[in-house]
């Protein structure tokens, strides 16, 4: 037994965050641990790592009590993880940031050369297709991620926590990922894997455990247990679907894109309609984020877009929001709210032109309005003023769809919107497209994650590089089928 | 696993109407009491009419500078400026007034070559793409330059004795001067707290690409913020103008730097989406009465800078101690 915890509590003010954990984790084996947002399983990781302290309860290392009282402790005995949004530094290179606090130093001075050259051999046997000279900055997320991994590994890290490493990743690089987590295995590294993704656990995980509010519901091999079993435990009742789909009549058009170009992407075409969910499935840097820019009027473009009927312009935000187009961008904390105002700042932000007289805002119906997009999308908060950075990440992502529900936009799209995202909280987000759509809305909804873009879209498009391969029926198509396209 | 996020399970601490802000202010007004009462019992001139009739006359300019500032660091951004544009406001309009400008032309048009100046900062910053710091770091200089050119290095008098009367007045005991930052302050929280306007600019300094993607006019809110400090400036370059009976093209040296200390002091934070102009107005008091209280104590002058600086870290430092507890 490589890892024992034996009652592990943790209190903070106002929760119970760990409830006498016991969790055991056998040498070179790979222990899934799922749960909902709010389940306990970061407040684990950190304890693990020795960012928290345990209140009470023993931790065994390989049978001895360990004190993880830092980081530093904590990676000396071998733990490392690697989180969900990359830690790096962008602007130091793949070398560098592999070495960072182990450097090769003779004589005071650092030697890059010799250190570039070992991290490339190391890259290399690891598979990875990059250069050690490489600045972080210039690496695509999921490379970003490789390299994290590769740090840990390079420090001889023996248990590995990675904690949802591939909500960022595409699919290829997740596939990247698995191969190296499969190889480290195979050489005895034993893993700590988090993930909301059931392939993923069914797939790599000999064990299982499963958090609910803070205590230990289950754990025991993995194929002693079915997904919806898992989903049951985590949840604390049956979910009867993962995905939440109305079929809907389609209106008329609504959007028509055509011969769309612009940096990263060429000679788009593409109709929605009312009532519609179209999907965007392709690798990370196929174009999709770039294509649902321009079409909220962030970038510039080539080709024409037109909206019932009138085309919108390139470069001009203030007439796409006034045309009824609202984006929810990929990475919401950067680009979608402002994290240190409040819930209702936030929801009002884009109407306060319409809403304010003579530039005065009135208070009560900012308040009011705020009001209402929270009861509506049921925003879980004591608090209006509660600044958004204090939410969890499925209650962000409704401030910011509440906020484009009060502008009164009638196209949507969103970029990844259930990234991070706990699973009841993601079946709240697919009954809101499903009420959107039952209002003539439509929905253009980018997502990497396959089985989610086929069960939520009418119709699927699939991109590769900057073009449309294929426009297809996901009912009809099997996922392997549309992998082939998006890859080529 | 984001780093900033709580679960749904949490009972997080109910904010609503009494909010740190609030504390952090009323520990300020609680602070400046103390001092205030301190002094009075350690002096036998601070608690005078005369004393602190001067007090408030000295806080008007720094305040009104600093209400101008406080709107700019909520960007995150920063003016240097202020200081230099002071002066060449002030000789600007001596320089008018003694060629024959009627007097209060030369006061508006003083303050459109303030706002003139700050439209210009908002260029070079949002146009540009120079850093604030940058940008207005180069104003600072071309308008000192400016003012030194335009006197030869000269103090200009100002004829009209009504004017500088008008420093020395009160109107039912309180000092014009200070009046004047009251309707400054007025102007400037109404801007910033019930305008939209001034949601914006807290949107830009809170995240500005997020402000911009939901329709705010970024460029607009940068030649607002800009040109409304430099605007406050200008006004305060009248009034010291007013106060001293002369324009000087030394005035205002290092006055960008009490103005935003006041604004820190109250408050704002220099990474942008934070500041009030209660607070800074608390702040700009808090430093005229150092200053003012070290007089009376006979503090060698020298020790006020100290102090000053210290009582800035110090003060700031508790904030970030307590946003750190909170979050």
């Amino acid at each position: 037994m490589l890892l024992e915890l034996r009652q592990i509590d943790k209190k903070f003010p106002g929760t119970h965050a760990l409830k006498a954990i016991n969790l055991s984790v056998e040498q070179g084996s790979i222990h899934a641990i799922v749960g909902e947002n709010g389940a306990g399983k970061s407040t684990l990781i950190k304890i693990l790592t020795g960012v928290y302290t345990r209140d009470s309860g023993e931790i065994l290392i390989e049978g001895q009590p360990a004190e993880l009282k830092n980081p530093l402790q904590a990676q000396k005995l071998g733990i490392d993880a690697v989180h969900q949004e990359v830690v790096v530094c962008r602007s130091l290179s793949v070398a560098e940031n592999l070495f960072l606090g182990i450097e090769h130093v003779r004589a005071g001075l650092v030697n890059q050369g010799q250190m570039d050259r070992e991290a490339q051999a190391f890259l290399d046997d690891l598979g990875f297709q990059i250069s050690a000279k490489t600045p972080l900055s210039q690496l695509s997320v999921g490379q970003q991620q490789l390299v994290v991994c590769a740090k840990a590994v390079l420090r001889g890290t023996r248990l590995l926590i990675l904690d949802e490493p591939t909500a960022f990743l595409s699919t290829k690089e997740a596939e990247q990922l698995e191969r190296l987590i499969r190889r480290l295995h195979a050489e005895g590294t034993t893993f700590v894997y988090i993930s909301h993704r059931m392939e993923e656990i069914f797939n790599l995980s000999d064990n299982v455990t499963v958090l609910r509010d803070g205590a230990v519901v289950h754990s025991g091999p993995t194929r002693n247990v079915t997904r919806e079993g898992l989903v049951s435990l985590m949840a604390g009742r049956d979910i009867e679907q993962f995905y939440y789909k109305e079929q809907v009549p389609r209106g008329k058009p609504m959007l028509n894109v055509a011969g769309l170009s612009g940096a990263g992407f060429g000679d788009v075409n593409f109709t929605v309609h009312e009532g519609e969910i179209l999907g965007f499935f392709g690798l990370v840097g196929a174009g999709r984020s770039e294509i649902m820019m321009s079409i909220a009027g962030a970038r510039t473009f080539e080709g024409q877009i037109t909206k019932s009927g009138k085309r919108l312009n390139a470069e001009n935000v203030k007439s796409a929001l006034r045309d009824g187009v609202a984006l929810i961008p990929e990475d919401r904390r950067s680009q979608s709210l402002c994290l240190s105002q409040s819930i209702k700042f936030n929801i009002n932000l884009p109407t306060y032109d319409r809403d304010s007289r003579g530039g005065m805002v009135t208070e009560s119906r900012e308040r009011g309005t705020a009001r209402t997009q929270r009861d509506s999308l049921k925003i879980k908060t004591p608090s209006l003023d509660m600044p958004v950075s204090k939410l969890s990440g499925g209650n962000q992502q409704k401030v910011v769809i509440g906020k484009w529900l009060n502008h009164g936009a009638d196209l949507f799209m969103f970029d990844e919107p259930t990234t991070g995202v706990d699973i009841p909280t993601k079946l709240e987000i697919y009954r809101l497209f499903a009420e959107l759509v039952k209002q003539s809305k439509a929905i253009l909804l980018v997502s990497s994650y396959l089985p989610e873009v086929m069960a939520i879209s009418d119709r699927l498009i699939v991109m590769r590089q900057g073009k449309v391969v294929a426009e297809v029926d996901p009912a009809l198509t099997s996922a392997e089928e549309i992998l082939h396209l998006a890859l080529g | 696993m984001s780093m900033n996020t709580t679960n749904d399970n949490t009972l997080a601490p109910r904010t609503g109407r009494i909010n740190v802000k609030m504390l952090m202010q009323l520990s300020l007004v609680a602070l400046l009491l103390v001092v205030w009462t301190l002094l009075s019992f350690t002096t036998t001139t601070f608690a005078t009419s005369g004393n602190i009739t001067n007090l408030l006359r000295q806080t008007a300019i720094g305040g009104v500078l600093a209400i101008g500032q406080t709107f700019v660091i909520i960007t995150a951004g920063i003016d240097l400026s202020v200081g230099s544009l002071v002066a060449v406001t002030g000789v600007s309009l001596a320089l008018m007034v003694s060629h024959g400008v009627p007097l209060t032309l030369a006061i508006v048009l003083a303050l459109l070559l303030g706002l003139a100046a700050g439209l210009i900062n908002g260029f070079a910053i949002h146009k540009l793409g120079l850093p604030p710091f940058i940008a207005t770091l180069a104003m600072l200089s071309v308008a000192r330059g400016s003012a030194l050119l335009l006197t030869g290095g000269q103090s200009i008098s100002m004829p009209t004795s009504g004017f500088t009367a008008f420093s020395t007045t009160s109107v039912w005991g309180v000092p014009s001067l200070f009046l004047v930052l009251l309707v400054v302050a007025a102007a400037g929280w109404v801007l910033l707290h019930r305008s939209r306007w001034g949601r914006y600019v807290f949107a830009y300094g809170s995240n500005k690409e997020a402000a911009r993607l939901s329709g705010v006019n970024i460029g607009g809110v940068v030649y607002f913020v800009y040109g409304f400090s430099a605007l406050c400036a200008a006004i305060a370059g009248v009034l010291v103008v007013s106060r001293i009976g002369v324009g000087v093209p030394t005035a205002g040296t290092g006055y960008e730097l009490d103005s935003i200390a006041a604004s820190v002091i109250g408050g704002a934070s220099l990474f942008g989406g934070a500041g009030g102009i209660f607070g800074t107005i608390l702040g700009a008091l808090l430093i005229t009465t150092i200053s003012n209280g070290a007089n009376l104590l006979n503090v060698d002058p020298f020790w006020q800078q100290i102090i000053t600086g210290l009582l800035i870290a110090v003060i700031v430092f508790l904030d970030q101690l307590r946003k750190r507890r909170e979050a």
